[in-house]
């Protein structure tokens, strides 16, 4: 698997999909950032799936969270996130943040919620 | 005989065949070789998988708490050391010209309290390996290690 992160928009009914692939860190995370800060502000859901996703890091993390922050108010209806391997959920688990984010095991879950 | 080395004793005495030291420009695009090395040795070592991941993500986060507040211009001095059992890995991040830059990290004032970045990275830290420390900047140097046993 190439490590290098991706990030493909794609716009639905419903909002948009992130599909995240590769390995999120200090070096990278701007990436996925620039990508979150050029969405139509007036989407009405943001899901971001990091199921393609092999490492996520604390820098990762911070933006992920940034965005939550940006949501607003009623941010998961918003912002969510899809996550199935064990690594990445491990991270947000040890980091408390499975208690702030709406997570998803697939990605039709998180389109249809 | 050699005698082993304690944890942040980097650029010390070190026993021949059970430690790999790096020196490399302290800049993000490095971190990725330093977990290739930290698995590497806990390859050898006969970590599982998820030992193998937790320990990648914490030598990922202590360059980063390192380096913090010492970046652009920094160097690292990065040593894994082995036993039969137990792994540590010490960092040592030293300023080598104006540091301080505003990085991506910092542009996030939004965090909420405590999901700062030194705060996170602690927390990862913390959960996934035995035991670790990171002293506070000290001038333009900052050292940390971690311990990690299968």
């Amino acid at each position: 698997m190439d490590d290098a992160l991706q990030v493909q928009i794609e716009q639905t009914d419903s909002g948009s999909v992130l599909h995240v692939t590769g390995e999120v860190d200090v070096a990278s995370a701007s990436i996925l950032r620039d990508a979150l800060e050029s969405l139509p502000s007036e989407s009405p859901r943001v899901v971001v799936d990091l199921s393609e996703v092999s490492f996520l890091d604390s820098t990762g993390l911070g933006v992920l969270v940034g965005e939550w922050k940006r949501s607003g108010e009623d941010t998961s209806a918003r912002f969510c996130l899809v996550v199935t391997r064990p690594e990445i959920k491990r991270v947000l688990e040890v980091t408390g943040l499975t208690s702030i984010f709406s997570i998803y095991d697939s990605l039709p879950a998180a389109i249809e919620s | 005989m050699t005698a082993r080395p304690q944890p942040g004793a980097v650029g010390g005495q070190t026993e021949a065949g059970n430690c790999i030291e790096l020196r490399a420009p302290a800049r993000p695009e490095m971190w990725s070789l330093l977990r290739l090395v930290a698995s590497h040795a806990a390859s050898l070592l006969d970590f599982d998988f998820e030992q193998i991941s937790d320990l990648r993500l914490a030598v990922d986060e202590l360059a980063t708490v390192c380096s913090r507040g010492a970046l652009p211009a920094c160097e690292l001095q990065f040593l894994v050391q082995w036993d039969d059992e137990t792994l540590t890995v010490t960092c040592l991040a030293s300023a080598v010209g104006p540091g301080s830059e505003e990085t991506d990290e910092d542009r996030d004032g939004l965090l909420p309290p405590g999901f700062g970045p030194d705060e996170l990275s602690e927390r990862i830290i913390e959960a996934l390996v035995d035991s670790y420390e990171v002293s506070p900047l000290d001038g333009s140097t900052r050292r940390g290690w971690l311990k990690k046993s299968r």
